[in-house]
């Protein structure tokens, strides 16, 4: 179940096409989250929404397994759990979600965003939550408004969550008035921290109007338009981009901003789409940038030369083993990634080491022989491998960390080279 | 359908991996959909094991519902007993493929494998009650464990399982202070004779039900 592939993509100047490293195929065991995960972070990002997801109780034990603490503090999502009754059509699925919403909300008044997820169970049903969300939205309207996206894993692998929720939220966007100024949007969902700092920058820029997508709260979601120009914040946003520019945005392509470099290229993007002055623009990034690679400079000395691996998590893979390779010398035996977006990883792929494996998809066993084989210096993978490994003597980095964590930006660069230094630095203190 | 914030308990199939994990020589094979591998963290994450649970998921997706989940199933099947060599195989269905009615049972068996396959039934969605009178708020039963139990069956098989290797698991399902009232004939098996002959195993799902003081078979 493996096959490899020649890769041809575009190259970022639109020249001739660049033939890059062939990318190892995989279909076997996936040892990944699903959708549901994204709205871990996603209910603390929009503070008004709820995350009602129609399944079962592996669901609610996922959602509770993965965000335990948080469960007891009456938190923004739940689970409607389907139940014989429903599948054996002695209840009327559609009446019991509504009376569910109806409890939910009436509960609940602050709500003014609800998701209704779908999940695996929901889809093999075959469960209409267009429709439900559509009649939902219009029985409370005024108060709340349903929406739906799927987060089931048939449908969606970890991070394509967030961008499914967003993508669901693109055709509600207010339409920006015909001759509005253009207005930059970054898309994804990032720590407020990181927000503010991006939002300062650009301020910092010139550029006018900067507008967060998703906002904090769902009255503020920003407009959209042929005047919008929208940065990518995040590698996992497909089909958001997508949704965006068929409501006539336009796509700034640069590379992720990890590091000092990706976060300067992503930024001179703005820069030169709102034609920014060139001086200006280096000026006003070059504390931000001195800041990065000094804190950058402290990792350097465990990471150089080491070897890492990274199995598919989150889709992130590509943009950090760039930043780790080319910021800190690292050798990237193989990346492998869910999903491998070739428009959105182009800039990423050209600045890859020529001898780095690519792999997309997964067979987990087969991918582990292969981690044995090259023993890495450190490995990148999920929770549930973790331990394991480190059993069988390699070093491990929690993969899980890299979403969960500030990571973007200037001022989380230094950070970002820390959480690869610590295993490392861990492993050379401890003696077993 | 039932608005749930938090839940006393796993599905069945968490349930069934846990036995598994207790067992040496045990492989499970999971028709799952892609996600479902979350469980994995239980042990090596909550217990800190050192290695991962003898399980291996399909993890269908949508391209697969497209196609052959049932082969896929089976392809599962085939590399897990290629690559870790159990003695005996453990196949069921997680809460969504048991929506596809795909029969990992059947699917197992017609491999024709050299080691007796164990088929669970793992009924994920229906509730357990506690007493007809004293209905609970929360869905779930949260009392009394289920407890799966090997349930003798006539028919081709090729190995034994050996009871030594699960102790916790009884020879036949015979348990419990009410076991004589109301049991079917059929049920109240012999205890397993030390023959050699190989017998194949089914598992189905037990429930304690308190107003009757004795188990009876879940849903």
């Amino acid at each position: 179940m493996s096959g490899i592939a020649p890769l041809a993509v575009p190259g970022r100047t639109d020249a001739a096409p660049v033939t890059l490293p062939a990318i190892l195929r995989e279909r076997g065991q996936r040892e990944v989250f699903c959708g549901l995960t994204g709205i871990i972070w996603l209910h603390r990002k929009i503070q008004d929404a709820f995350f009602l997801v129609v399944g079962s109780r592996t669901c609610a034990h996922l959602l509770q397994s993965a965000a335990g603490v948080m469960v007891f503090a009456e938190p923004r999502f739940a689970t409607a759990i389907i139940e014989e009754r429903d599948l054996a059509g002695m209840a009327d699925c559609n009446d019991e979600l509504d009376r569910v919403v109806d409890r939910l909300l009436l509960r609940r008044p602050d709500i003014k965003l609800l998701f209704l997820v779908g999940s695996c169970p929901s889809e093999v049903i075959k469960l209409d939550l267009a429709r439900a969300a559509h009649r939902l939205s219009v029985e409370h309207a005024g108060s709340t408004r349903v929406l739906h996206y799927s987060g089931s894993g048939i449908e969606t692998t970890f991070t394509e969550g967030e961008d499914a929720c967003l993508a669901a939220l693109v055709p509600d966007l207010v339409a920006s008035t015909p001759d509005a100024a253009p207005e930059l949007m970054i898309v994804g969902a990032l720590p407020d921290v990181v927000e503010d700092q991006f939002l300062r920058l650009f301020a910092q820029m010139g550029i006018a109007t900067v507008h967060s997508f998703p906002a904090r709260r769902a009255g503020a979601m920003p407009p959209i338009g042929p005047n919008t120009r929208f940065l990518l914040a995040q590698p996992f946003l497909g089909d958001t981009a997508r949704a965006l520019a068929d409501r006539g945005a336009v796509r700034l392509e640069a590379l992720f901003p990890f590091g000092a470099e990706g976060t300067s290229d992503w930024l001179h993007a703005a820069a030169r789409a709102f034609g920014i002055d060139e001086m200006h623009f280096r000026s006003v990034i070059a504390p931000g940038r001195e800041r990065a690679k000094r804190a950058i400079a402290h990792a350097r000395d465990r990471l150089e030369g080491k070897s890492i691996f990274f199995l598919p998590d989150s889709q992130l893979e590509l943009p950090l083993a760039r930043f780790l390779a080319q910021e800190l010398g690292m050798i990237p035996i193989e990346v492998g990634t869910p999903y491998l977006h070739r428009a959105h990883m182009a800039p990423e792929l050209a600045l890859l080491p020529a001898e780095t494996v690519i792999s997309e998809g997964q067979d987990v066993d087969r991918q582990l022989d292969r981690v044995r084989l090259a023993r890495p210096d450190l490995t990148v993978c999920g929770l549930g491998l973790a331990n394991p490994l480190e059993a069988e003597g390699l070093t491990t980095k929690w993969a899980i960390e890299l979403v969960f964590s500030p990571v973007h930006g200037f001022d989380q660069a230094g950070d970002l080279a820390d959480l690869f230094a610590r295993p490392l630095r861990r492993r050379d203190v401890l003696r077993v | 359908m039932q608005l749930t914030v938090w839940t006393y308990e796993g599905p069945p199939h968490v349930g069934a991996m846990r036995i598994a994990t207790a067992m040496e020589g045990v492989h499970y094979v999971l028709h799952a959909p892609q996600g479902d591998t979350y469980a994995d963290l239980l042990f090596t994450m909550i217990e800190r094991r050192d290695k991962r649970p003898p399980v291996t998921f399909t993890t269908f997706q949508a391209r697969d519902l497209g196609s052959d989940t049932a082969a896929l199933f089976q392809t599962a099947v085939r590399e897990a007993v290629d690559r870790f060599s159990p003695q005996a195989l453990l196949v069921g269905a997680s809460c969504t493929a048991e929506l596809i009615q795909d029969d990992p049972a059947g699917l197992a068996a017609a491999l024709r494998l050299p080691i007796p396959v164990i088929a669970l039934e793992l009924p994920s969605y229906q509730r357990k009650r506690v007493g007809a009178r004293r209905r609970r708020s929360t869905s779930w039963c949260v009392r009394w464990p289920r407890c799966l139990l090997p349930r003798r069956r006539p028919g081709p098989r090729s190995g034994t399982m050996e009871t030594k290797h699960c102790p916790r698991l009884p020879p036949t399902s015979r348990l419990g202070p009410g076991l004589r009232r109301g049991r079917k004939k059929e049920e109240r098996a012999p205890a397993p004779t030390s023959s050699a002959r190989p017998r194949s195993v089914s598992v189905t799902a037990m429930t304690w039900s308190r107003s009757r003081a004795c188990w009876k078979r879940s849903g």
